[in-house]
């Protein structure tokens, strides 16, 4: 073989080998380019051949590379660089870039690894990605190698554990677990390495518990999963605290509990709820006792099963459904029948449960037992009507007893007094026609039986108008009582021969009463007050009043008083004294009919006041009385 | 013809017409009293039936002394008939009773009576009673002619 057929080869080699080859001399000048140098620059060969580098790639002479060449010139040493060539269009791409002295200056091996490069991007890109999803991951991460050392610990694990990611790496995965599950805990890990699964929660089964660096224990939920990589086997841990969460479902449980427990123990109402259909579906101890069904017997039933047959052929308890689903609640009170047949009167509510979506998941339903309600009301109703007929029978007899009375009174009225007139005439004719034949005695007797005439017509008067205040309303009005006390004065039948009357009147406070008849009052009380001091020198009367002081029951209202200092009597017949026909005094000392005192009690109790007496034998008397309020002004 | 009665005297009670009458007269008040006994009675008198059908009609007494409670036609209704008769309204008449009775009163001048007076139990103010009546329906009252 020839030296020339032996260049000639190497040549060949040269000009098509994959690599791009160039030689450059001292003075920059390319002096061999291959095929491939050519594509890769981008020019032909012929263009590049003779020319610089710089005149070529103007700016080249600032990039690393051409300084990279530069050093290889004059240091004449080899160099290897990866550079991303910019090109003058302004297109890049990287290459790497193999440069060796050469006799006439550098040698330049060009390879093109655009592909390689841009495979790395994409991995650094994603590995970027994934540190930041490990870092904002909610969850705490953490790898692990086979030794069981920390090999990634990322934010939250720092967060939930207490650890800075630098304190534990390469530390042993001990130390996030409590003692007495550390050996466990491993031998857990150790299976799953041979179990060949690559990843699956841990923990499902036992609650695996972690350690925060101040020792607290917490509640974990965790998955695992393990990876080969270069013949490495690496395990990942992610962890979730579920203390919160683990909180949340107990409170949840123990309300529930709670509400349970209630609700089951509420004995007065019938608790429990309908499906959508309203069939029952739980079950309290009110309504086994309210309904009388067991739960087991109750519970899938319909709800009709409580209606009435009447109510069930009226589709009731659907209608009241019905209504319950349209306003979201109903109420209803009604018969309804107990599993032994017996009927309550109950009062329902009916709420309708929606999800939050608003689907309609069923009912509560609460029913009250008011049967003894109902049946006291229905007691009172029939005492009501019972006692209104018993009413309405009295006020009959008593209207038909007030008519009797009236009629009696009047023909008293009409009648009686006509035969005494009679005694009263002919005795009176007797004296003065037959006056010659009557001896003392028998003028003595004629005259008895005149007194007698006369006295009875004066009981019968008296009678007659304590009989009126029975039978006829008391007509309240304002009355001016020291005005009437005047009027009574005035018009007292005073015996001219009596001794003087020395009486004092004071400012009286007025009230609601009949007139009339507080005119009768103080003529009755001040007549027996002068009647009763006749044998003093002087008859001295106070007629009064003083103020009653509130009570709890009673408004303050004047006491009004008629005080006399005559022959008073004993306080033991105090009571007697207002009864009719009783009288303390015999008749020859006192004339009077027994029936004035009487008259102003019972004027006093119309009025519904009250009247007292206070004596003393000897001294005097003294009459209180008060007027009551007008029925309509108690009500105020 | 008969001379006109100056009072009719309407009264059951024989005691009463008895004593009435001895105080007219000893008064000299009246020589002409003709006494009924019952409502029904009146009633013909004054409106001349029956008994009394030969009477005038405008042949009126100066006064009747009425009782209220008398036998068959009691005083109201005859007061009430003798007063809503315009030939005989103006006739005076005196309820001379022992009621007292406010309604009776009331009742008596509804029917437009001339006078009410309750007979007193005691004599002395009965025969005062009958003489001022007398005295004044008979000598004082005049009516129109």
């Amino acid at each position: 073989m020839t030296a020339f057929a032996n260049e000639e080869r190497f040549r060949h080699t040269l000009d098509n080998m994959l690599e791009g080859c160039q030689i450059i001399g001292f003075d920059w000048r390319y002096l061999y380019v291959n095929n491939a140098a050519a594509r890769y620059g981008r020019q032909t060969k012929e263009s590049l051949l003779g020319h610089t580098v710089m005149e070529k790639y103007p700016g080249i002479e600032n990039t690393e590379l051409f300084a990279l060449m530069h050093q290889c010139m004059t240091e004449r040493t080899a160099r290897i660089a990866e550079f991303e060539f910019s090109y003058p269009d302004g297109d890049t791409s990287w290459f790497q870039f193999t440069i060796q002295p050469e006799p006439e200056g550098i040698f330049v091996l060009t390879l093109d690894i655009a592909e390689r490069k841009k495979a790395e991007m994409v991995s650094q890109n994603s590995e970027a990605r994934l540190h930041g999803i490990i870092a904002s991951a909610m969850d705490a991460i953490i790898s692990v190698d086979e030794k069981q050392q920390v090999v990634l610990f990322n934010t939250a694990a720092e967060t939930m554990f207490g650890y800075q990611a630098a304190e534990v790496m390469g530390q042993s995965l001990d130390r996030f677990i409590p003692q007495r599950f550390r050996q466990a805990h491993r031998e857990h890990i150790r299976g799953f390495g041979h179990s060949g699964v690559t990843n699956r929660s841990m923990g499902r089964l036992g609650a695996i518990i972690g350690a925060r660096a101040n020792g607290e224990e917490f509640p974990v939920e965790a998955s695992i999963s393990q990876i080969e990589a270069a013949g490495a086997r690496l395990y990942t841990v992610i962890l979730r605290d579920i203390t919160a969460r683990k909180q949340m479902e107990e409170a949840l449980l123990e309300s529930e509990k709670r509400f349970r427990l209630l609700v089951e123990g509420v004995k007065e109402y019938a608790i429990f709820m309908l499906d959508p259909d309203g069939r029952i579906v739980s079950w309290n101890d009110g309504a086994r006792r309210i309904k009388g069904y067991q739960a087991e017997d109750a519970i899938g039933q319909h709800i009709s099963l409580f209606y009435t047959a009447e109510d069930r052929a009226h589709g009731k308890a659907e209608e009241l459904l019905h209504i319950a689903a349209l306003q979201g609640s109903v109420e209803d009170e009604g018969w309804r029948v107990r599993q032994d047949g017996s009927r309550i009167w109950a009062n329902v509510s009916i709420s309708t449960l929606r999800d939050e979506q608003g689907q309609l998941l069923g009912f509560a339903k609460i029913t009250r037992d008011l049967t003894d309600r109902k049946e006291a009301e229905a007691q009172i109703r029939r005492l009501n009507r019972k006692l209104e007929k018993r009413v309405h029978e009295r006020t009959v007899q008593l209207e038909v007893a007030n008519k009797e009375l009236e009629a009696f009174a009047y023909s008293v009225s009409h009648d009686l007094r006509a035969p005494l007139r009679a005694m009263s005439g002919f005795s009176r004719i007797l004296i003065q026609d037959y006056n010659h034949i009557l001896d003392e005695g028998g003028q003595h007797y004629l005259q008895r039986i005149r007194e007698n005439a006369s006295q009875m017509g004066a009981l019968i008067d008296d009678l007659l108008k304590f009989s009126r205040l029975i039978r006829e309303p008391v007509r309240r009005e304002r009355v001016d009582v020291t005005a009437v006390v005047h009027q009574v004065l005035a018009d007292l039948h005073l015996d001219p021969a009596a001794a003087p009357l020395d009486i004092v009147v004071d400012e009286l406070p007025g009230c609601q009463a009949d007139p009339q008849l507080l005119y009768q009052v103080f003529l009755n009380l001040i007549e027996n007050a002068v009647k009763y001091s006749r044998q003093r020198d002087v008859i001295r009367i106070h007629v009064g009043a003083q103020e009653l002081a509130p009570t709890a029951v009673a408004r303050s209202q004047p006491v009004y008083f008629v005080r006399d200092h005559g022959t008073g009597f004993d306080l033991a017949y105090a009571e007697r004294i207002f009864g009719v026909f009783q009288r303390l005094h015999r008749a020859e000392e006192y004339e009077g009919t027994g029936v004035g005192l009487a008259l102003v009690q019972r004027i006093i109790h119309r009025h519904s006041g009250e009247i007292w007496v206070e004596a003393v034998v000897d001294q005097g008397a003294t009459f209180y009385f008060t007027i009551g309020f007008p029925p309509e002004e108690i009500m105020e | 013809m008969a001379k006109s009665v100056e009072i009719l005297l309407v009264e059951d009670n024989p005691d009463d017409v008895e004593l009435t009458l001895r105080v007219l007269r000893s008064h000299h008040l009246a020589n002409h009293v003709q006494v009924l006994r019952d409502g029904a009675e009146a009633l013909d008198f004054i409106f001349c039936r029956g008994a009394y059908a030969e009477r005038d009609i405008n042949d009126h007494p100066k006064v009747i002394l009425l009782d209220l409670k008398l036998p068959k036609v009691d005083g109201l209704e005859v007061l009430a008939a003798i007063k809503g008769d315009k030939r005989t309204k103006f006739i005076p008449i005196v309820i001379l009773t022992s009621s007292k009775e406010e309604r009776d009163v009331v009742d008596s001048y509804q029917s437009g009576v001339n006078s009410y007076i309750s007979k007193p139990v005691e004599f002395e103010q009965f025969v005062t009673a009958i003489q001022q009546l007398g005295f004044y329906w008979l000598l004082l009252n005049r009516l129109p002619s």
